[in-house]
């Protein structure tokens, strides 16, 4: 537990993990880019890509990518304790609504009444977790079928339309929910700014950390 | 006395000039009317005609009657015929150059327009100009001695008649426009009719696959949206006028904006000149054909292909379950959207309540130094 200025850090991504992200985050941004320039006739953006054929052919290495990710992870969950560990602390339990708002509420009275306290990941970083989890399952699924699709599978107009749809909204919504929200997280908000530095060296402060879980101690060393 | 004017000219000679004058212009007119009336002394006659040694009958009858209603009224035969100098010609007299008079910045009366020159850029003019015997000069499409403004409804060029003179080389494709959608209104008299004019240009006319034809693979959804995007034109018609928003923001139209060639336009589907209606069972979009039309692109298409409806529009409530799943991600949004700003206000302001405290020697709880 040491780290810049003798801080004392926590560990909080194993390399595995932090390759794992670091593919999801480079996917999903050239994704979101891609798609949306595309969508949004974005003439700039799209000059950028190489016209749209480039930019059709990015969109499709990068949603390889998003896959191979989303593979990445099982297979981690799968051979490592530690992330299975991790797994376990992502489950949604019935009180993390009930965490958030009080956390919300803590908030709002400046500091008043008692303090909630966070394990390993806050509600919002749960709930963030799912919110990728279930995105990136319907962006594949609704991807997969547009693809098949255009390659000449047989998909009926109106489940194409369905698709599409389903496909451009949820992108938006990705963008703002997790690009927009978690890049503030980690770049401006809980006292990260200038970076939550986890996603490049695996650690973080632990005064960082115990602000943002709420004075959770880290668990056996790893937080 | 002598009366001179203000320039001193002596009126006797002012006086002679006005009658030579007077006279040149009567002897001018006397002379129009004569060539005209030599000419018409034999052309005038009907049945007038010459047998080549081909065997080719010509007709050389010119009807009087269409001269006078003409333009070109004012005209004597040999303006036009400026290479006939002596009757019966010796030699067969050459084809009319409209150009003697119609060009740019003319200085003979004819209109002053930039369609001399477009002519020449045209697949028309090309043509023409490569020496094809089959390229049509001006008066193939404007008529010889009946030339009117296109204006007038008897004109060969009038908004009616143009399928009928561009049928006259083009045969074929004027017999799928007489049975499409287009061609049927026409022949029923509906004005906004489109006509082989109105989507190929008039003297600007190029192949279609130049950039610069209005019915080339990039420009086509253009020069359909004239018409199929104004709802003043095809409210009349109970045509929604929707369907060119909804190819713009499809997969097709976006690509075909960013310039992919192969993506579907307008014409790949509804064709070019076979346009019907989807419940005609002859139409490239009744859905039985649908397979076949869709199949061009996408080879695995079948009649599962043909479940559904192109043209939808997500905002609209037509567009069924996919408006009200639109409509749920625009709630998702932009509550998301409001969750985001109200968690960095929060955040925000806790951040400057910590350094106040800070500042004020209160330090944070878990922070460890």
């Amino acid at each position: 537990m040491s780290g810049r200025n003798d801080e004392r850090t926590v560990e909080r991504m194993s390399l595995w993990q932090r390759v794992e992200h670091g593919l999801l985050a480079l996917c999903v941004i050239l994704l979101v880019a891609t798609g949306l320039a595309l969508f949004y006739k974005n003439a700039g953006l799209v000059g950028l890509m190489g016209g749209f054929e480039g930019g059709k052919l990015l969109h499709k290495v990068a949603a390889v990518g998003l896959v191979a990710s989303g593979l990445l992870h099982l297979l981690g969950l799968l051979l490592s304790k530690s992330h299975k560990a991790d797994f376990a602390g992502l489950a949604l339990r019935g009180g993390d609504f009930a965490d958030a708002l009080s956390g919300i509420r803590y908030e709002l009275s400046g500091g008043k009444g008692v303090e909630p306290r966070y394990g390993r990941f806050t509600p919002l970083q749960k709930f963030q977790y799912w919110g990728i989890v279930l995105g990136c399952l319907l962006m594949a699924l609704t991807g997969c079928i547009i693809w098949a699709h255009q390659a000449g599978v047989s998909v009926s107009l109106g489940l194409f339309n369905l698709m599409a749809v389903i496909h451009s909204n949820q992108a938006q919504l990705i963008f703002v929910a997790l690009l927009l929200w978690h890049l503030y997280d980690v770049h401006i908000g809980n006292g990260n700014f200038p970076m939550n530095p986890a996603w490049l060296t695996g650690r973080m402060r632990e005064s960082v950390y115990r602000r943002q879980h709420r004075n959770a101690a880290p668990e056996g060393g790893k937080a | 006395m002598k009366v001179s004017t203000r320039r001193g000219l002596p009126a006797a000679h002012l006086f002679g000039a006005l009658t030579a004058a007077l006279l040149f212009t009567g002897t001018a007119a006397f002379a129009q009317a004569t060539d005209d009336l030599r000419c018409l002394g034999c052309h005038g006659k009907p049945g007038f005609q010459k047998r080549m040694e081909s065997g080719q009958v010509l007709d050389l009858f010119v009807d009087p009657s269409l001269l006078r209603l003409s333009s070109h009224k004012e005209r004597k035969c040999v303006d036009c015929h400026a290479d006939v100098a002596e009757v019966p010609h010796k030699e067969r007299p050459g084809r009319v150059n409209c150009r003697r008079c119609h060009y740019q910045d003319n200085q003979t009366g004819a209109p002053q327009t930039k369609r001399y020159l477009q002519f020449e850029d045209s697949v028309h003019g090309k043509a023409l100009k490569s020496g094809s015997p089959k390229a049509p000069i001006c008066q193939d499409c404007h008529g010889d001695h009946s030339i009117l403004p296109g204006t007038d409804p008897r004109s060969s060029v009038a908004h009616a008649q143009v399928p009928h003179v561009c049928g006259t080389c083009h045969i074929q494709v004027f017999g799928k426009y007489r049975e499409s959608a287009h061609g049927k209104a026409l022949a029923k008299g509906v004005k906004d009719a489109p006509v082989c004019t109105d989507c190929h240009g008039e003297h600007t006319i190029a192949k279609p696959g130049e950039g610069a034809s209005s019915v080339n693979a990039l420009n086509i959804s253009n020069t359909c949206a004239r018409c199929h995007a104004s709802v003043a034109i095809m409210e009349k018609y109970g045509v929604e006028a929707g369907q060119v928003a909804t190819y713009e923001e499809s997969f097709h139209g976006i690509a075909n904006e960013f310039g992919v060639k192969k993506a579907a336009n307008c014409a790949s589907c509804h064709t070019a000149h076979d346009i019907l209606p989807a419940s005609d069972t002859r139409s490239t979009i009744h859905p039985s054909n649908i397979p076949t039309t869709c199949g061009k692109c996408h080879p695995g298409a079948n009649a599962e292909f043909a479940k559904g409806r192109m043209h939808i529009n997500p905002k609209d409530k037509s567009a069924g379950l996919v408006y009200w799943v639109a409509f749920a991600f625009k709630i998702l949004t932009i509550g998301t959207l409001v969750g985001l700003f109200i968690h960095i206000g929060m955040d925000l302001f806790r951040q400057i309540k910590e350094r106040r405290e800070g500042a004020s020697g209160h330090g944070h709880d878990g922070e460890v130094a």
